[in-house]
């Protein structure tokens, strides 16, 4: 399973909060990219051992 | 009168060319650690060392501790911080900037007064959420992002509980 790091806890938030966490912390997508490659690598380094 | 009048406009003359050259400084700074930023991520891709950002460190971890320019950092305006957003991205190979660079920055981030409008102009939060998820930072780091991560979100959540009350 992905180490989902840090997570903000969204129950009890109303939509302003929310949005206001998105807008400050990003949806996620902004270095998806970069935790993907570093997932991949991490497969890569298993698979080698 | 005037005497004890001018010696008051002179400081404040002083003190307007003072900040204009700080403005100055810290838009010059700001262009060289974008390209910094570019100049590194071609490095890589050549295989070669990226040693760009790092040869800038020393001046912009002395401009993040120098209380003086604190305003003028954190203004919207100047975005100084979306810079620094920069300095901490990974790279395009997916690799983490020098420790050296994470060390530095995130020891100041942590000390500096950064308030809602300067992170939504700068998307630092992003980069700095992004350390939090990733398995590269070494404890000590994640442990700084995770703390700027709650101190940036507390006045957001603070202001839902409040409207609960």
């Amino acid at each position: 399973p992905k180490d989902k790091g840090l997570t903000v806890d969204a129950t009890g938030l109303d939509k302003d909060a929310l949005d206001d966490m998105e807008a400050i912390f990003g949806n996620g997508e902004d270095y998806d990219w970069a935790l993907e490659l570093e997932e991949a690598e991490d497969e890569r380094n298993r698979e080698a051992q | 009168d005037d005497a004890l009048k001018n010696p008051t406009k002179r400081r404040r003359k002083n003190d307007i060319d003072l900040e204009a050259e700080l403005d100055e400084q810290i838009a010059a700074l700001k262009l060289a650690m974008e390209q910094a930023c570019i100049n590194d991520n071609e490095a890589r891709e050549k295989g070669e060392a990226a040693t760009h950002k790092l040869k800038l460190l020393p001046q912009v971890t002395s401009l993040l501790n120098r209380t003086a320019a604190q305003e003028t950092m954190l203004d919207p305006e100047t975005n100084f911080l979306q810079a620094v957003r920069y300095f901490l991205e990974p790279l395009n190979d997916g690799s983490l900037p020098a420790y050296n660079i994470q060390r530095d920055i995130f020891n100041a981030l942590v000390k500096l007064p950064i308030q809602k409008d300067s992170l939504l102009s700068s998307g630092i939060g992003r980069v700095v959420f992004y350390y939090t998820k990733s398995k590269k930072p070494v404890p000590e780091i994640k442990r700084m992002a995770e703390r700027l991560v709650g101190e940036w979100s507390r006045p957001v959540l603070k202001r839902t509980d409040d409207y609960k009350k």
